[in-house]
């Protein structure tokens, strides 16, 4: 899971919900909805072939912080 | 008007272990119209009369669905991004262009009698799995007979995936509730809807790829691949569904269940064919009452019960209190088995009543005649779990013994 990048989030971001987001955005204020997260979700899947869990999305909230929660929840394994 | 602070109506503690019945009946008596608040300032309007909680459903130009059926429902208290386009959080005209398609593909008389045959299969391997002496949680073992095969008709699937999309649906709206998820629950909530929403898109997808549209989920995957609906809206209603179907009937049998062990003499009436199952299934509607409420936002002040709720007011419309309410039914606090003329408001009003309601009707009913039928019959053995909801009144466990009929009406 760790190959999954900030900017990764970013780009799916924009891909998904046409927002232009920065790192350290709230993605859910930025207009980030469940059916966004699921789009953003399988293009994750589809760049890094790993199927990230939806609270990390919510969790994190942004491209920073759900990289942060991906990595923790990796390193708690 | 009658202004109640803390109000136990938010409490779902109040819904589990205190009796909401008595409460409302009190507000029914001295103040059917009343404000309800909460110490962060979230306030609802309650109404608990049967003709004003009717006029509310029927006057949806001024009261609105799209921001949130429940109180908190929503994951902001305002609009939110499947308002306009998920059926119970939609308005005209968008409401009637969702609807149609959804009824005409799911909820016709083909598939009322393809789901009620599959019901009926259903209900009776799970009663038939068990044997006199045995000793289970109905509210696990049985009730999720009632829903599943609604599921398989509708989604096309078989009965191991309607069983795992039964309890991902468990776990979203029950997520507050320990019995049904463990740890952190609202991760649990979101988790599970986004694998609701990913298994409903893959259905779509093999839909489109298939052609097929003989069931709802393949009418939606055909509009979708027209370009007659978007592919958002599609899964939104699926998802709508599909919670809508799971997480109510298995709470009306349990419920049914308890009923049938506190009036044996009544029972005894179906049993014996003196009473319709039909007319018992109503009277299980309005003694149940599984949706306590729904809550509207008043877009232009509103008048009801002789007061005036301003623009901009969250109204709660209790079912379960109308259902009681002594202008509209006799002996409104007994269970009357063979009640006539049953105004039951269970399933709501007008345009956004229910849209499951036949599907609902028909399992409620079937479980009714099977187990009239069946020559066993559940003895609750132990206190039932209630749920921790105030918008769902059912119960999270419910420890059954199986005794011979006779056991129960000698």
């Amino acid at each position: 899971m760790s190959d999954i990048t900030t900017k990764m989030i970013i780009d799916c971001v924009r891909e998904v919900a046409r927002r232009d987001v920065s790192g350290d955005t709230d993605i859910f204020t930025a207009g980030v909805d469940s059916l966004a997260v699921l789009r953003c979700r399988a293009l994750l899947k589809k760049w890094t072939g790993v199927k990230v869990p939806g609270h990390v999305f919510f969790g994190g909230r942004t491209p920073e912080g759900i990289v942060d929660l991906i990595g923790a929840d990796n390193a708690g394994r | 008007m009658l202004v109640v602070e803390d109000s136990p109506l938010y409490s779902a503690e109040f819904f589990a272990t205190g009796d909401p019945w008595s409460y409302l009946a009190q507000l029914r008596r001295e103040a059917p119209v009343s404000l309800h608040r909460r110490a962060d300032g979230y306030e609802f309007y309650a109404l608990t009369k049967h003709a004003d909680v009717h006029a509310a459903y029927v006057d949806h130009t001024r009261l609105s669905s799209a921001y949130g059926t429940m109180v908190d429902g929503s994951y902001l208290p305002r609009k939110d991004s499947a308002s306009g386009r998920m059926l119970i959080v939609a308005d005209q005209p968008e409401h009637a262009a969702i609807k149609k398609p959804v009824k005409a593909g799911g909820f016709n008389r083909t598939m009322l009698a393809r789901i009620g045959e599959t019901v009926r299969r259903n209900i009776r391997t799970a009663l038939d799995g068990l044997a006199v002496g045995d000793r289970v949680d109905f509210s696990r073992v049985v009730a999720p007979a009632l829903p599943m095969g609604v599921l398989e008709v509708l989604f096309g699937i078989g009965a191991t995936d309607a069983g795992h999309l039964l309890e991902r649906t468990r776990t979203m709206i029950g997520y507050r509730d320990a019995a049904y998820v463990g740890g952190s629950s609202l991760d649990s909530l979101v988790d599970a809807q986004l694998e609701v929403l990913d298994f409903i898109e893959e259905l779509i997808d093999d839909r489109i790829a298939s052609g097929a549209d003989d069931d709802m989920i393949g009418m939606l995957a055909q509009l979708v691949a027209s370009g007659a609906m978007s592919r958002d809206v599609a899964l939104l209603n699926g998802l709508n569904v599909a919670v809508g179907g799971n997480e109510t009937t298995p709470h009306t049998a349990s419920l049914v269940v308890t009923t049938i062990d506190a009036e044996r003499d009544q029972w005894r009436g179906v049993v014996d064919g003196r009473v319709g199952a039909d007319v018992a299934t109503q009277e299980f509607l309005r003694w149940t009452s599984t949706n306590s409420y729904v809550q509207r936002l008043s877009v232009a002040d509103f008048e009801v019960g002789g007061q005036v709720i301003p623009e901009g007011s969250f109204v709660t419309l209790w079912n379960m209190s109308a259902n009681r309410d002594e202008d509209v039914f006799e002996r409104p606090d007994e269970f009357v088995v063979d009640r006539r003329d049953n105004k039951q408001i269970a399933f709501g009003a007008g345009m956004h009543r229910c849209i499951g309601a036949p599907v609902a009707t028909l399992e409620v009913q079937t479980f009714v005649e099977e187990l009239a039928e069946w020559d066993r019959a559940f003895e609750v053995v132990a206190p039932p779990r209630r749920l921790y909801s105030n918008f769902m009144l059912g119960l999270t466990e419910l420890q059954v013994e199986v005794v011979k009929a006779k056991a129960l009406v000698a």
